[in-house]
């Protein structure tokens, strides 16, 4: 098949060994460190990868993404404390708290896509914003009537770094394969006509509501299942931290830094995130994000089509590796 | 004798207090190339816009192949076989040449038919009939007008349309650009046996290329007939083409040029 040839899927190949290895090798006491930045990265690569499918693909931004990272987060914690009270931790556990955030965060895109979709551009963008804001407090009154004030600690479940791992890795293969295929099947060329030009895309067969609706409810999907590592590995649910814009924030850096309309610039796009994050932390740690922002807006306004983006204009031979 | 394709019932469209355009009617037969001309703001761009599905009549009915397609949503159309061009062109800039082409296979009438790598194979032999075949690799956008325009034409033709609606693909265009266009469509018609309706400006284009002509003004319809009857139409005389020895040169030039 064409698409087992291609740059995207043989860099998914790559990256999936590198982090198998990270994984196997991090089993060694002194390399825990790397296993926490690898975890890290990614978490920052699903993040991106995540919105890519609405935002890249398809060219609409949706500013409060995070809000189905923390319905995937909300949904691990219902497994844990609710649904599963007094199970030991299971492989199945995982498997369920998977399944239920990442449904819900589907289920709650496709309604909110069904109704907002209809807008265009901005209209989109701040409505979801508006639906980050209405989950993070009906999270929060939810669980003051359960007699909980936030965050919410989960019980212990005995899980260790390797544990955590394991279960970003196995969410990160899946994001990794789901995306890619998105981008080369028929679908990603709808999603590209889309953002190329909408009125012309449904001229010429694409059907632009549905397509829209799709991507938008893929994208929520991906990021519902990155909630449910994150929540395990912190052993708590915290409304304030997981719906934070900030998240969503990010998730737009790391497409816009990386480049849109590619598979690639948001992988790069989140190296470049997390590299500036994490040396800007270890040394003037809470000044960070005073250097990140304004380090991000030059970066942005030196390649405003993302690095990735400028490679492909700048090396056209480059173009074929650069999907 | 060949069939009728697309008919269009007493099409009214407003837009506010402007009628745009006032009860058309009209017919068009399966593999003949219909022109429509008018003065600007006659109405024949929003005729077309109602036949590809992007506006709704807000009276009349639209019947393709015998079926009423009024209600339909554009993609719903360009599966069944109609595709366009757009007066201001639009292609999709940050796709190659190659992709814009392989939209217009993947999605028109054989949606699900056909697999990502044959579309890219049709869009590769499409790309090389209308002379853009060492242009594939480029982004859509750094064509210029003209290849633009045949890109347009590209990715509706890809499509494999059973009617083609072309809104002025000759505008811009310089007289050899006209003449290789023309040279494009007749070949489109004789081979794929596509059927065409062209809004064009370029009046001795329409007058050399169609079979026949409708005339719209103020959104009416004030004559249909073939090219000479048109020419020689004194309403179309004095709303359009103005001055009679003009048109009569637009005539005699239809015999020259093909």
């Amino acid at each position: 098949m064409r698409m087992l040839k291609r740059p995207g899927f043989i860099a998914s190949i790559i990256l999936i060994l590198v982090y198998l290895a990270i994984g196997i090798a991090g089993q060694e006491g002194h390399l825990l460190a790397i296993v926490g930045n690898a975890m890290d990265t990614m978490m920052y690569i699903g993040w991106a990868l995540a919105l890519a499918v609405i935002m890249s693909y398809a060219g609409y931004v949706s500013f409060g993404h995070a809000v189905f990272v923390g319905i995937g987060a909300w949904m691990t914690a219902l497994t844990i404390e609710s649904i599963m009270p007094s199970h030991p931790f299971t492989i199945s556990m995982f498997i369920v708290a998977l399944l239920l955030g990442a449904g819900v965060a589907a289920l709650v895109a496709y309604a909110v896509g069904w109704v907002v979709l209809r807008l265009r551009g901005a209209y989109f963008a701040i409505a979801t914003i508006g639906l980050d804001y209405v989950v993070l407090y009906l999270a929060i009154y939810m669980l003051s009537r359960a007699g909980i004030s936030p965050p919410m600690l989960f019980r212990n479940l005995n899980l260790t770094v390797q544990d955590f791992y394991w279960m970003h890795f196995i969410v990160f293969i899946v994001t990794l394969f789901v995306v890619y295929y998105i981008k080369v099947s028929r679908f990603g060329f709808g999603l590209a006509a889309i953002r190329e030009d909408e009125e012309a895309a449904e001229v010429m067969g694409v059907d632009t509501f549905k397509y829209k609706l799709m991507a938008f409810t893929l994208s929520a999907l991906i990021a519902g299942m990155w909630g449910v590592p994150l929540a395990f590995r912190h052993a708590k649910f915290d409304p304030q931290d997981v719906f934070s814009l900030l998240n969503s924030v990010i998730m737009i850096v790391e497409n816009t830094v990386g480049g849109l309309g590619t598979f690639l610039g948001p992988i790069v796009g989140a190296y470049i995130y997390y590299g500036l994050y994490w040396s800007l932390l270890t040394k003037i740690a809470q000044a960070s994000f005073v250097v990140l922002g304004p380090l991000i807006v030059i970066i942005i306004a030196l390649v405003p089509e993302g690095l990735v983006g400028w490679l492909r204009e700048k090396f056209p031979r480059l173009r074929k590796v650069l999907e | 004798m060949a069939g009728e394709i697309l008919r269009g019932e007493n099409l009214v469209k407003r837009f506010g207090g402007l009628v745009a355009v006032n009860e058309v009617s009209f017919e068009v037969k399966k593999g003949e190339i219909f022109g429509i001309i008018g003065p600007n703001g006659a109405g024949k761009t929003t005729l077309f816009n109602m036949i590809s599905g992007v506006y709704k009549p807000d009276e009349g009915r639209i019947i393709y192949e015998g079926r009423d397609i009024t209600n339909l949503k554009p993609h719903e159309r360009a599966r069944l076989g109609i595709a366009r061009t757009h007066q201001v062109v639009k292609p999709f800039p940050g796709l190659t040449v190659l992709e814009n082409i392989a939209v217009g296979a993947l999605f028109g009438p054989r949606y699900g038919k056909i697999s990502e790598d044959e579309a890219l194979e049709i869009a590769r032999e499409v790309a090389s009939f209308v002379g853009l075949g060492d242009k594939i690799e480029l982004p859509a956008g750094a064509l210029n007008v003209q290849e633009k325009k045949r890109l347009e034409l590209a990715r509706a033709l890809a499509a494999e349309p059973r009617l083609l609606l072309l809104d002025e693909v000759l505008a811009g265009l310089t007289p050899a650009e006209i003449d290789s266009m023309l040279g494009l469509l007749r070949k489109v018609r004789d081979e794929k046996g596509v059927t065409i309706m062209m809004v064009e400006h370029v009046m001795h284009a329409v007058m050399n290329i169609a079979e026949r002509i409708m005339v719209l003004h103020f959104g009416r319809k004030i004559a249909e007939g073939p090219p000479e009857e048109i020419a020689n139409n004194p309403d179309v005389i004095a709303v359009y083409l103005g001055d009679p020895s003009l048109a009569l040169k637009f005539v005699k030039r239809r015999g020259g040029a093909s």
